[in-house]
């Protein structure tokens, strides 16, 4: 499971741990203030997450890590 | 008798011990508590509703029992506070949040139900952060009691989301609380308030009753005075639910005399963690703590985590169960009633989540799974600082963080171990460890699934030769 760590890859780690809100550094300097803004903002951290997992080598054997049991 | 200052910090065992010897009754021990959390409670904002009427019913049949020398267990006769996202009949469960300001349940949780059997009191309901915070929030402020405030420090956060159980037990305002973590929502509270927090293994603990954020991620826990006590609270809670799924079917029993000897543990940290992650202030702190813990006789060996994307899972994976479990509320428009403007649009923005990503994620997430199976091949229990430093002040922004001029640090070590422990279901325990700038700093370990009582056991020696889970708060 080597992978290596892009400065990118290392900045999006770094941002989210959304509940315990961690102090750590956002990504912007300048905090958007509209309601319209930090939507924008939400769907821009979403995007930058999703590039990141798009990233990850994923063979198809490798399943979700809830499984359906029938009951 | 009356009631003095010293029991309002006393631990479970202690007051147990005291109820028995009848130096107070059930009934007196309930009211001072009572008491104290209504008039102390609103100077940390973090009482969310009393439940002394039903808590003064509760003692009078513990003393009556007690009377006739039928005695129940530890948890008989001891006051605790629960995080408002539990459901208990008789008063509203608001979640912390103005959209569920006058909601009502007509049974109470699982967890609250099964203390009552150990008879263990309710006193009242503990503030939280809005919904648990499951779409990001950026003040301390988001929450419908307003901030939680920092009992060491006024002007400083108590963390979140369990803010109100983390003051409140620090405050001595409860003698232990129920709170909830889905990513770090125990532990930093813990951290931030000095106190002792346990998180529970994924699906040992039942959720049914409490606020759904993350149906795959949530977990009930107990914070409190001390590891011992901690262990004797989750010995009542644990334990299957046929009325939530996610339960793994184990039971706990807190046994710490049947514990492996320390010598034959290993314990993996790394050095980065405490030499460059840390806050400079922290970082003796932490360094002595690694000292005591090495000092045990166990193996002691450099990890690092394994290499994966898990701030990005994390976020994915609650944003996406978040926004389904709320979708009625965003989409009826009643989302933007919350107090936090970034809460708001977060919780929007995750219903744009497609399936096939939210899919990728939980995909990702069993290697995370994998990855951490084969790292406790060999190692029993992983140290790391809990935070990197002290609880930030109520005026600063919670998204704006360190210097980005400073450079990173070369190695990742240990550094996600809260968002990458919650992916994998793992426990963990948050064990105060020292102070800066007159607030608390805190260890946390983490080990495999269902390995609380070895981490316990940690704790409970750890705390045996250190007394920063005695100190007090200037109340």
């Amino acid at each position: 499971m080597a992978h290596k760590i892009t400065r990118r890859g290392w900045a999006a780690r770094l941002t989210t741990s959304a509940l315990a809100t961690s102090t750590l550094a956002a990504q912007t300097t300048t905090a958007p203030e509209t309601a319209e803004e930090l939507l924008e903002a939400a769907r821009r951290q979403a995007r930058r997450n999703l590039e990141t997992l798009s990233k990850f080598p994923l063979p198809m054997a490798v399943e979700p890590s809830y499984r359906f049991e029938a009951a | 008798m009356a009631v003095d200052d010293a029991v309002f910090f006393a631990t479970i065992t202690e007051l147990n011990a005291k109820l028995r010897a009848k130096q107070f009754s059930a009934l007196e021990l309930t009211k001072a508590f009572c008491d104290r959390l209504e008039r102390l409670g609103p100077r940390y904002n973090a009482l969310a509703l009393s439940f002394r009427e039903q808590a003064i019913r509760q003692a009078k049949d513990v003393d009556d029992e007690i009377k006739r020398e039928r005695f129940r267990g530890p948890l008989q006769g001891i006051p605790y506070g629960a995080k408002d996202l539990l459901a208990a009949a008789g008063g509203p469960t608001t979640w912390g949040a103005k959209p569920y300001a006058g909601q009502v349940f007509k049974e109470d949780a699982t967890v609250i139900g099964k203390l009552e059997k150990s008879k263990a009191i309710l006193c009242g309901k503990l503030s939280m952060v809005e919904l648990a915070g499951g779409g990001g929030y950026r003040f301390p402020a988001a929450s419908l009691q307003g901030p939680g405030i920092n009992p060491w420090d006024r002007s400083r956060w108590s963390g979140g989301s369990s803010s109100g159980s983390g003051s409140a037990v620090a405050a001595g305002l409860v003698p232990f609380a129920l709170g909830s973590e889905t990513s770090g929502s125990i532990l930093t509270p813990a951290a931030f308030c000095g106190v002792t927090g346990l998180r529970p293994t994924y699906g040992l603990v039942s959720r049914h009753g409490a606020m759904a954020l993350s149906w795959t991620m949530d977990k009930i826990g107990p914070m409190c005075r001390s590891a011992e006590d901690c262990g004797i609270v989750l010995q009542a809670i644990a334990g299957k639910d046929t009325e939530d799924p996610g339960t793994a079917g184990k039971s706990f029993y807190y046994a710490p005399r049947f514990a492996r000897s320390f010598a034959d543990l290993t314990i993996g940290y790394a050095p980065v963690d405490f030499e460059s992650w840390a806050d400079e202030t922290a970082r003796p702190a932490f360094v002595q703590a690694l000292g005591v813990f090495r000092s045990f006789g166990s193996k002691v060996v450099e990890i690092a985590l394994p290499d994966l994307p898990y701030g990005p899972l994390t976020s994915t994976i609650i944003s996406a169960e978040g926004s389904s479990v709320f979708e009625e509320l965003i989409t009826s428009g009643k989302v933007n009633e919350l107090a936090d403007a970034k809460q708001i649009a977060g919780l929007k923005a995750g219903l744009e989540i497609l399936a096939k990503d939210y899919l990728r994620a939980m995909r990702i997430r069993s290697i995370v799974q994998q990855e951490f199976r084969k790292l406790f091949v060999n190692i029993d229990v992983l140290i790391t600082p809990a935070r990197s430093g002290i609880a930030s002040k109520l005026s600063d922004p919670l998204d704006r963080g360190g210097s980005p001029a400073s450079p990173a640090p070369a190695s990742r070590g240990l550094r996600d171990l809260i968002p990458a422990g919650n992916l994998a279901g793992l426990p963990a325990l948050c064990l105060p460890c020292g102070f800066v700038d007159g607030l608390p700093v805190a260890i946390s370990l983490v080990g495999r699934p269902f390995s609380e009582n070895t981490l316990l056991v940690y704790g409970r020696e750890y705390q045996q030769r250190t007394d920063w889970h005695r100190r007090r708060p200037p109340v």
